[in-house]
């Protein structure tokens, strides 16, 4: 109630010492609209693993499936934080007491594209046979792989399917090698012309074990890629190939093979652009060969020489091209970078009077 | 860095916290911002319980039996501070509402923890505040009308 009468509310100031600590987050209307819907969900701050003697790399806000930016806003004006106090003398007035000053607002913006996929690159292994992995004990479970992105978890889902991410017996994560990508295709390729699978056409579990246990029969991460790849390129993928009939995408699996075919071509050597298509060509099943299109693999190769020769464009130039985004070296992140806490990031730049 | 939860307010207050400020202006947790172009500094030592007193906030042309239509009184809103000095001001909506959000150990201290996700929690949301963008007005002792 607010019968204040002529003299209006006490007001007093907390003692700096005393102050609580709070982040002003702006909501736009989607972030509003969650938060106060019936069972608002957990939202996440997030931000890219940062290399000793880097300033902190840009933050982000995550919903489940949606990735926002955070700016740090600054104003020349002083906000305060109000809360009602009891007062101690006889009137039992209510009194109100300012009990913090935060120095800025966090403002958020949608997120342009999603940069899952240079981030899985970067910070995961490559397994480049189907030997023991170097490196795969250090690398990280998928969990831990995905509180590194600056991404929501239904983005790192889409691209960890893309990039046919291996996870192995213990859990921990690897990128396939272009080349055991390209030749794990073949040999899918294969399997299904000798048992008269037909890839363009629906396809029953049991076939896509067999397809499995046929490539792998001596090694099972090379099993699990087979179910990777395939799960890659699937429509409407829902959870589990294990229970019912799946599609191949002709899309999604001519652009996954070309991507393929193209970087690892071009790890080895220049490329023509005609034998480039001449090999992808080769990788379609039959019914799918004429659907190959350079246009399909829009974002993942550049033309030179008067378009003549093709280049694989790395995953990390599409970071690059995010004008927020920090460049990172290539290869992965530094292992042992220094651990930035929350308030360290959004630290005030001057101390309150 | 591991990401750090930002976990939707656990307990709403239920019922909310008594505030002597109009409803529009009162919240669930009795949370609700104030700004001012410039500072509030004083020379004074605080009170004992560490605490300072600034002066008096009121809103001379709320009527609570007003109808909620009637928004005349947004427009003045008074901030006496110490003894001789009063703003002037006004409630206004805030373009984007905002979420308050604290440490969720709810010490709202600064603590230092290594290894430890830090987890925050929204604790309110805020659509309105009381803005001051006027300088002081001289007053003179007891207050003016």
């Amino acid at each position: 109630m607010s019968t204040q009468g002529d003299a209006g509310t006490p007001i007093s100031l907390l003692a700096e010492e005393q102050h609580q600590h709070f982040r002003l987050l702006e909501l736009p209307p989607e972030l509003l609209e969650i938060l106060t819907s019936a069972n608002p969900p957990t939202l996440y701050f997030k931000s890219a693993e940062v290399a000793p003697g880097e300033s902190a790399g840009n933050a982000v806000l995550c919903t489940h499936d949606k990735t926002y930016n955070i700016r740090q806003k600054n104003s020349s004006n002083t906000v305060y934080v109000l809360q009602p106090h009891e007062s101690n003398d006889e009137s039992g007035k209510q009194r109100i007491q300012i009990i913090s000053q935060p120095q800025s607002t966090l403002e958020t913006t949608p997120a342009p594209k999603p940069c899952a996929a240079p981030y899985i690159r970067q910070l995961l292994p490559v397994l480049s046979s189907t030997g023991q992995p170097v490196g795969a004990r250090d690398s990280l479970t998928k969990a831990q792989l995905f509180a590194h992105i600056p991404a929501s978890d239904a983005e790192c889902e889409l691209a960890f399917r893309d990039l046919a991410v291996l996870v192995d017996e213990y859990g921990k994560c690897m990128i396939p090698s272009a080349q055991l990508r390209l030749d794990t295709w073949h040999s899918i390729l294969a399997a299904a012309r000798a048992r008269s699978i037909d890839l363009t056409a629906s396809l029953t579990s049991n076939s896509v074990d067999l397809l499995r246990t046929d490539v792998s029969d001596v090694n099972d991460l090379q099993g699990t890629l087979v179910s990777a790849i395939v799960r890659s390129v699937l429509i409407q993928y829902d959870g589990g190939i294990a229970t019912q009939d799946v599609r191949i995408d002709p899309s999604a699996l001519v652009r996954w093979v070309g991507i393929t075919r193209l970087e690892a071509m071009s790890a080895k050597t220049s490329t023509a652009v005609s034998m480039f298509k001449s090999a992808w060509k080769d990788d379609m099943p039959e019914l799918w060969r004429s659907k190959v299109d350079l246009t399909l693999l829009a974002g993942r190769y550049t033309l030179s020489d008067g378009g003549m020769t093709i280049h694989f464009r790395d995953y990390q130039l599409d970071l690059e091209d995010d004008v927020s985004a920090s460049t990172a070296p290539d290869g992965k992140a530094a292992a042992g970078s220094k651990r930035k806490q929350w308030h360290e990031k959004f630290r005030p730049s001057k101390r309150p009077t | 860095m591991p990401s750090a939860p930002i976990y939707p307010t656990t307990s709403p207050q239920i019922p909310p916290v008594s505030s002597p400020l109009p409803p529009l202006l009162q919240t669930p947790s009795g949370l609700a911002l104030l700004e001012i172009q410039g500072t509030l500094n004083s020379t004074l030592a605080p009170s004992a319980n560490g605490s300072l007193e600034v002066g008096s906030l009121s809103f001379p042309l709320y009527d609570p039996d007003s109808p909620p239509e009637d928004t005349a009184w947004h427009k003045k809103v008074w901030l006496y501070v110490g003894k001789n000095q009063r703003m002037t001001g006004e409630v206004k909506k805030l373009a984007k509402p905002l979420a308050m959000l604290r440490r969720r150990d709810g010490s709202g201290g600064m603590v230092e923890e290594e290894g430890v996700g830090e987890e925050v929690e929204v604790v309110e949301i805020v659509r309105w505040k009381v803005l001051f963008t006027q300088r002081p007005e001289p007053m003179g002792a007891g207050g003016g009308t």
